[in-house]
């Protein structure tokens, strides 16, 4: 069996894009898992995106229905206390938490390889300091930092998204790093370097391909952390306002009926923050264990 | 399985240095089913424990069927603190309406509540041209600490009220600081309110907390005005001195308050009541506790560890106590209101086309129905149903869309160019304000003219952005300090349109009708018109726009009885009673 | 290096992180709003109140000195004032509120330990079977699961549904917590299990362990599915390693093997993880205790920020930088002397 270790003895040619989309097909260990987490995510994107389409009413409106119906054939998932329509507002809900989670995803990738591409190469107390700083960074609250930065700075998409990527980019950080530091000195790279080839694109050919599968290891589980993050900050309060329908935003005021014995409200905004975050983290575990055998 | 030689090597090194062969072979499993079978035991043990251990304070005698403590929860709190020359918010003032006693009591259970009776004075008299009133005072009547209450006190009382005279305090805000001339003690148990121009709701405000005598050993009196930050008494963590009360039904035996939020309160009987013969407190302890949500209060209420559940409850969790057996359902009267307050500062509220045509636009019925399940009226008038002079001023082109859209087009609006505005709620005072503003929201969008944006803030954000004009569309709410038509007018429209609302609203005309309704007060034909006047110029120009008014309500379990609600909204812990 | 060697480093190490934690929040929270006071009352205030209120919290010395001022503070258990209108210290408040937290979280740390260890040990056992695929299912699911959902459903079904657990709080009204004495001296944890059972208080004991029951079950359960995955993935490790297969060779039962042998040495670099667990712990704890209504550092937190009192949440994030710090420390100097390896 063919494994994809971080070898030390040769070269990995295989191109970029080879090695990300590799692990997703053939048959394998957490192929299943895989599949499973790319399903999930691909219905839960697409009843986001094409929401206005598919929602049969309109998620703000209140007293469409009696207030904490159960669901019942005119309202399929039931009514929350106002008696809007849980339906609508479930298909409704994840635009926001799905926005937070690109725009923090992309701010870790912009943010967080390169420094560890740079920062490894170049070695040394530069190396060392940006490490030490990144370590500090890695083992703090992501919320309490979220917390923070959202009540000084008040609530926005950047504002959320940049407050849970700053406890990720140290992930991405030490992954980079730590494929740069065990390429660097490996001979094929003294013997490009000798051949004239430039720093870049020493990183390209021989250092990117190997990150890959790491990288979108981290990605996957970044997501489902910005997804349970941003729910958690609607759950405090410090969420986005309340006029658009949310997720997070339904679970905390579906809370209030929670005495009622009224779980409609609960558990479909919950299982779906639980799905979308579930989704991602199995695309997560399934590339983990396809790309590392040790997880087996 | 292949391995890198080397990996193997260190591996074995790693685990030869933790494992030792000739360790003893200890079963685990065991270890585990017995640590489990332990725990079972001890959670088998500790239930049955708890399920027959009682409360400590609750005693059950053959003599008496009742009970001596009643838990009450609630998610208020107290705002700042108890002392009558500060407390300005519901529950403070309802505290010290426990705790602390006025010279004259309205009628518990009143309706409607224009009569007073006897409390810490026997009698009282009103001089003709109305200026003075003379108090006798009870006689024989202590603080806990063994301070005798006199017609000194009174006075020292009131003075006190008089120099720190804080400017969003309860006796600045209902007037009082510029009523009152000066106190006279003519007796050791008679006092005199001497006022500067006749005022017929004087009486009503000697019954409101800013006039409830204070204990002279603990509540300091300043030499000059300083506003807050002298004189108060502030909460300091021991109740001997963080309250200055003292002569009510109830003496507060411990206040637990963290970071600004009440945790519990314990009262108990105050043996030196006036009224003690008379029966009262009917319950010897009341315990408040104090919970942050009402999904807490609701859960509590369920599990049965209170047995009052005293606001603010959501309308469905009321709606849902009513087919509960277990529970009951206390509804009255409320003299509470709720409205919307345009801050004139901020374009285009400054148009009375637009604000004329937002109060055209609201549908109060999806308010009332929808979010509040009839526990709400719509309100047509910034003065309650059932207050004096109260007419549906508001009423002439309510929902009229027509009209609405007729406005918004004067003022340069249409459908392709919406005014946009951002509603802001606050969250965590008043129940169920998402639903307020989400159908606010709806039928002013229904205009097709106007886009709104909402906004939430907790509470103590929402009234510091209020103060510093940030908002431009906003809600707001009120409870009677007395019960007399101008407490609805005066509060609502400074002359100079800050006071607590920050509308910014100036007009001569009204600042007129106000002075005309003090010196008309005696008269009622000429009062009612002028009241009239008032309410119609509110209406046509709307600085604010009054929405619903609900009724008060409470939910306790089907042993409690004695819960009494009228007009004044005064939450009366010492009529409380429960059957064991 | 010897032990003593590797505590000293360990030690030096802390420090320049511990600066770092501490030089971010300042940034963050002081030098990036400008002057927090304004943020509090917004422009237009009166001028004169936010004259007092930047005078009396010390903002209107220059930003080197308001460092210094805060670390020197630091030092002297001096977490700020904070901005609620009296200007009463921080720290006090917060070590007030923290012992909730802390019991929360233990008692949420051996529920996820037992958990995770047990199904994790299973799930090494019966590699590659219906178990091992369950066990595994769990642990990504139960990562997933947001922590105040979780305490939602389990206070619906054993809250409102069958009744026989409190929802909230951490003790019923009317118990009253006692603080023990040791010679004669009172004192007070703040923790209720640990005073009530030394003050002899069983039925506060029962009470309080009755009301932690439902948040740290649900706390601990979401945590547990990293301690799940971590223990399977060691034990599946050290299985295939020489010494078990000659414990096998020696005819010892497969259980004897997979719990006294295996799960042994596996267990060891959970260790390695219990620091940042710690840290995900007190995330979930914030979100535990506003769901459950305990008062704890967490609701303290989100609290402050809903009264815009800056400088309380200053204090609040300052003292959980430290004390994760210090965790991180122990926990590395713990692993350390149980695995020598880690030394080099």
């Amino acid at each position: 069996m063919k494994t994809t270790q971080q070898t030390r003895s040769k070269p990995q040619t295989l191109s970029a894009m080879s090695r990300l989309l590799g692990p997703l097909i053939g048959k394998g260990y957490g192929r299943g898992m895989m599949l499973v987490g790319i399903g999930i995510t691909v219905i839960i994107v697409a009843m986001s995106v094409l929401a206005p389409s598919i929602a049969p009413r309109d998620p703000t409106l209140i007293g469409l229905g009696l207030p904490n119906n159960p669901p019942s054939a005119a309202f399929p998932l039931g009514t929350d206390q106002y008696g809007r329509d849980m339906l609508s507002r479930i298909i409704w809900g994840g635009r926001f938490i799905l926005l937070v989670a690109v725009a923090a995803v992309a701010i870790c990738l912009v943010i967080g390889l390169p420094i560890g591409l740079v920062s490894a190469y170049k070695g040394g107390n530069f190396d060392r300091f940006v490490a030490l700083i990144m370590d500090s960074i890695y083992a703090f609250p992501s919320l309490v930092l979220a917390v923070m930065i959202i009540s000084v700075f008040g609530v926005t998409i950047i504002n959320e998204a940049l407050a849970i990527a700053v406890v990720y980019i140290p992930s991405y950080f030490r992954v980079v790093r730590s494929q740069v530091l065990s390429i660097k000195e490996m001979p094929y790279v003294d013997a490009a370097k000798s051949a004239g080839a430039g720093t870049p694109s020493i990183l390209w050919k021989y250092v990117w391909p190997n990150v890959i599968p790491s990288v979108v290891v981290v990605v996957g589980m970044n997501f489902a952390d910005s997804i349970l993050t941003t729910a958690g900050l609607d759950f405090i309060g410090l969420g986005l306002p309340v006029t658009l329908p949310d997720w997070g935003i339904d679970l905390t005021y579906g809370r209030q009926s929670l005495p009622l014995g009224v779980w409609w409200t609960i558990v479909f905004a919950g299982g779906m923050i639980l799905l979308a975050a579930l989704g991602f983290a199995l695309i997560s575990e399934g590339y983990a264990e396809r790309t590392n055998p040790k997880l087996r | 399985m292949q391995r890198p030689a080397n990996f193997a090597r260190e591996y074995r090194r790693k685990i030869k240095q933790m494992s030792s062969e000739t360790k003893p072979k200890r079963n685990v499993t065991k270890y585990i089913a017995a640590v489990v079978l332990l725990v079972i035991i001890l959670a088998g043990a500790g239930y049955y424990y708890s399920t027959t251990t009682s409360m400590p304070s609750t005693t059950t005698s053959a003599v008496s069927p009742y009970k001596n403590t009643i838990v009450v929860g609630t998610t208020d709190s107290v705002e700042s603190t108890i002392d009558p020359a500060d407390a300005y918010d519901y529950f403070g003032i309802n505290m010290i309406e426990n705790i602390g006693a006025p010279l004259i009591d309205y009628v518990p259970g009143c309706s409607p509540c224009g009569t007073f009776v006897p409390a810490l004075a026997t009698s009282w008299t009103v001089s003709p041209d109305g200026l003075t009133y003379t108090f006798n005072l009870r006689q024989g009547v202590t603080f806990a600490d063994g301070t005798p209450f006199n017609a000194t006190v009174v006075k020292y009382s009131i003075d006190r009220e008089m120099v720190i005279d804080e400017a969003e305090g309860p006796f600045a805000g209902i007037g009082l600081d510029t009523q009152i001339n000066k106190t006279v003690v003519t007796s050791p148990y008679q006092v005199q309110f001497i006022l500067n121009v006749p005022h017929p709701e004087f009486l009503a405000e000697v019954a409101f907390t800013a006039m409830y005598p204070v204990n002279p050993t603990v509540a300091p009196l300043p030499s000059y005005h300083c506003g807050d930050t002298c004189g108060i008494v502030n909460y300091t963590g021991t109740v001997a001195t963080s309250n200055p009360n003292g002569l009510g039904p109830y003496v507060m035996t411990n206040w637990q308050r963290t970071a600004g939020k009440d945790v519990e309160i314990d009262l108990t009987a105050n043996p030196n009541y006036w009224n003690a013969s008379g029966g009262y407190p009917k319950t010897k302890n009341i315990i408040i506790k104090f919970y942050t949500d009402s999904t807490s209060l609701n859960l509590a209420l369920q599990s049965g560890s209170i047995d009052v559940a005293y606001r603010q409850l959501a309308a469905t969790d009321y709606q849902a106590a009513e087919s509960n057996p277990n529970l009951k359902v206390w509804k009255g009267p409320g003299a509470f209101i709720q409205y919307l307050v345009f801050n004139e500062l901020q374009p285009p509220f400054n148009n009375t086309m637009v604000r004329r045509a937002i109060a055209a636009a609201i549908n109060r019925t999806l308010i009332t129905n929808t979010v509040f399940l009839g526990q709400a009226v719509p309100l047509y008038s910034m003065l309650p149903i059932g207050m004096l002079y109260h007419n549906d001023a508001y009423k002439t082109n309510s929902g009229d869309l027509a009209y609405a859209q007729s406005q918004l087009t004067g003022a340069g609006y249409s459908s392709t160019n919406p005014l946009k505005f951002t509603l802001t709620y606050p969250t965590g005072h008043y129940a169920s304000t998402d639903g307020i503003a989400a159908a606010l929201k709806e039928s002013l969008e229904a205009t097709g003219m106007i886009q709104v944006t909402l906004a939430a803030e907790p509470w103590a954000n929402y009234k510091a952005s209020t103060a510093a004009d940030q908002l431009q569309v906003y809600i707001y709410g009120w409870y009677p300090d007395y019960v007399y038509p101008n407490d609805y007018t005066v509060p609502f429209l400074p002359a100079d349109g800050v006071g607590f609302l920050h509308t910014h609203y100036e007009s001569a005309q009204m600042q007129s009708l106000l002075s005309q309704a003090i010196t008309t007060a005696s008269n009622a034909t000429e009062s009612a018109n002028v009241y009239a006047q008032i309410q119609n110029l509110e209406a046509s120009d709307a600085p604010m726009v009054p929405l619903f008014q609900t009724q008060s309500l409470c939910v306790t379990n089907t042993n409690v009885g004695g819960v009494t609600q009228d007009f004044t909204t005064i939450f009366r812990y010492y009529l409380l009673w429960e059957t064991t | 290096m010897g032990l003593r060697d590797y505590v000293v480093t360990r030690i030096l190490l802390t420090i320049p992180m511990m600066m770092i934690l501490l030089t971010v929040v300042f940034i963050v929270m002081r030098v990036l709003p400008g002057n927090p006071v304004l943020l509090r009352f917004e422009k237009n205030a009166d001028p004169t109140l936010i004259a007092t209120y930047t005078h009396a919290l010390g903002l209107d010395k220059p930003l080197y000195l308001q460092y210094l001022d805060y670390l020197w503070g630091l030092l002297h258990g001096n977490l700020g004032l904070s901005m609620a209108g009296s200007f009463e210290p921080v720290a006090p408040e917060i070590t007030s509120r923290f012992p909730a937290t802390l019991e929360l979280t233990f008692y949420a740390f051996i529920v996820a330990v037992i958990v995770g260890v047990l199904l994790g040990a299973l799930g090494a056992q019966k590699q590659g079977g219906a178990a091992d695929n369950s066990v595994k299912v769990f642990g990504i699911l139960i990562y997933a699961f947001p922590v105040f959902f979780l305490g939602m459903i389990l206070q619906l079904i054993f809250g409102v549904g069958l009744h026989i657990l409190p929802v909230s709080g951490r003790l019923d009204p009317g118990v009253i917590p006692t603080s023990p004495s040791i010679a004669g001296i009172h004192f007070q944890t703040g923790i209720l299990t640990v005073d009530s059972l030394l003050s002899g208080n069983l039925p506060e004991f029962v009470d309080a362990v009755k009301h932690l029951i439902l948040p740290a079950t649900a706390l601990g359960l979401v945590i547990s599915g990293t301690f799940t995955r971590m223990t399977r993935t060691n034990m599946l490790e050290t299985m295939r390693a020489d010494f078990v297969t000659a414990a096998r060779a020696r005819g010892l039962k497969e259980r004897t093997v997979t719990y006294s042998y295996a799960l042994r040495n596996a267990i060891l670099p959970i260790v390695t993880i219990m620091g940042l667990q710690f840290a995900i712990l007190l995330s979930g704890a914030i979100l535990t205790e506003t769901e459950f209504n305990i008062l704890g550092l967490g609701t303290y937190l989100v609290d402050r920020i809903n009264f815009r009192d800056y400088t309380a949440v200053q204090g609040t994030v300052v003292f959980l930088a430290l004390l994760i710090t210090t965790v991180s420390l122990v926990v590395d100097i713990l692993y350390a002397y149980l695995d020598p390896r880690v030394r080099l």
